[in-house]
């Protein structure tokens, strides 16, 4: 009934508190370079040279010497800035931060970085020069209307099962 | 209709040249006129302005830019139909100067295969670089390369490119009347409006052009229009 009286602890002493005035030592940046970009494909390092035909389906980046032919088919070719092609390239997208010669076929874009030195044609649907870049050759660029008749093709495949339901609706109907 | 009828006549735009873009193709905001050039320190030019008048009817065409390349002018041309090739004929001129003169002091003593003069040197060049079959062009852009050039490569790479053109073909290049502050770069940035981006001079100016000597160089076009700035860069536009 009756509470104890609390008793009086003796207060334990409090650790020396750091002046908020005083400044914290600066915390280390920790830089975190940018991923390589094709790390996630294929990588002819610098040290490779490749005579003849690369071909593949992944992203590809070439920072070493390639001559010949470089395929593919739905990924990226990225020439990096040690890379030296003499080559023709076809692929999905290309980006050349290095030295190229040859033919760029890029499906979808071609992208010629401030590093990137391109002798030869360049094929695309979309071009994107940065300033910086030297470039000799031919820009070629494909309108959406040539390559509309091979996306109205798919179109019309994936519709063609809705046919047959329709007339079997008709039928059930009557 | 021909350019000076043109010019007196209706000046409107076919759609084609009125900044329909095509589709796909990332549209450059330069391509377009707007109030953001002036900002950005275009110059108007009429050179440009009849040139891209006169390239209205040649749908599909194609242009050679003798500058380096430009997003801004690769973009502006490709939106128009045309084909565009870039060629940096005053770099690629000093990177075969630098090889040529290296290729003579490898030369023997008294070896006397090599001719190191001016006209020699020019054919050299011409007949390694600058190669594009007859008539392959329909617009070519010279800009000011003309002025930097010794007299023996002037009159080689007028009379080329009197070859590239196809008949019909329009020429732009600039001839400064006094020497200019600078060295400069262009690119186009919409259909009456350039931009000068100084640049680390490759050449010094080997010779201001008098009008009379202009008209003699493109002697084999059958019609020259000329415009001088206030900046006192005069515009060339001839036609094959």
């Amino acid at each position: 009934m009756w509470r104890k009286p609390e008793e009086h602890k003796p207060v334990s002493p409090q650790p020396d508190v750091v002046p908020q005035s005083v400044p914290e030592p600066p915390k280390p940046v920790h830089v975190v370079p940018p991923p390589p970009p094709a790390a996630s494909g294929g990588v002819i390092s610098k040290a490779i040279s490749i005579k003849g035909e690369v071909t593949g389906s992944e992203d590809l980046l070439v920072d070493g010497e390639v001559n010949g032919k470089i395929t593919i088919t739905e990924g990226k070719v990225t020439v990096g800035s040690s890379g030296r092609v003499a080559a023709d390239i076809e692929a999905a997208e290309i980006v050349v931060r290095g030295h190229f010669k040859g033919a760029l076929h890029g499906r979808d874009r071609v992208v010629i970085g401030q590093t990137g030195q391109v002798n030869g044609n360049v094929v695309t649907r979309r071009i994107v020069i940065e300033e910086g870049a030297v470039f000799s050759g031919q820009v070629d660029v494909t309108r959406a209307e040539e390559a509309r008749p091979a996306r109205s093709a798919a179109v019309s495949t994936r519709l063609e099962p809705a046919i047959p339901i329709a007339v079997r609706a008709r039928d059930a109907n009557s | 209709m021909g350019l000076f009828q043109k010019l007196r006549g209706n000046p409107a735009r076919s759609p084609a040249l009125a900044g329909a873009a095509v589709p796909g193709m990332r549209a450059s905001p330069l391509a377009t006129p707007g109030p953001h050039l002036a900002a950005r320190g275009g110059r108007p030019s009429n050179g440009l302005k009849d040139f891209i008048l006169h390239l209205e009817d040649l749908n599909h065409g194609r242009l050679l830019d003798l500058g380096p390349v430009w997003q801004t002018t690769v973009s502006f041309f490709i939106e128009r139909g045309f084909k565009v090739y870039t060629d940096d004929l005053l770099s690629s001129w000093k990177e075969f100067l630098r090889t040529d003169e290296e290729r003579f002091r490898s030369l023997a003593v008294g070896d006397e295969t090599f001719e190191f003069s001016p006209p020699a040197r020019a054919e050299r060049f011409l007949s390694t670089t600058f190669q594009y079959a007859e008539q392959s062009f329909d617009a070519v852009l010279a800009w000011d390369l003309l002025d930097y050039l010794d007299s023996a490569m002037v009159a080689r790479i007028t009379a080329r490119l009197s070859d590239l053109m196809r008949p019909g073909g329009a020429i732009l290049a600039l001839f400064h009347s006094r020497p200019p502050d600078a060295f400069y770069r262009y690119r186009v940035l919409d259909h009456q409006n350039f931009e000068m981006l100084p640049a680390p001079a490759l050449f010094k100016l080997d010779h201001v052009f008098q009008n009379r000597e202009i008209l003699n160089l493109f002697s084999r076009f059958h019609s020259t229009k000329s415009y001088v700035g206030r900046d006192q860069i005069r515009e060339g536009l001839f036609l094959k």
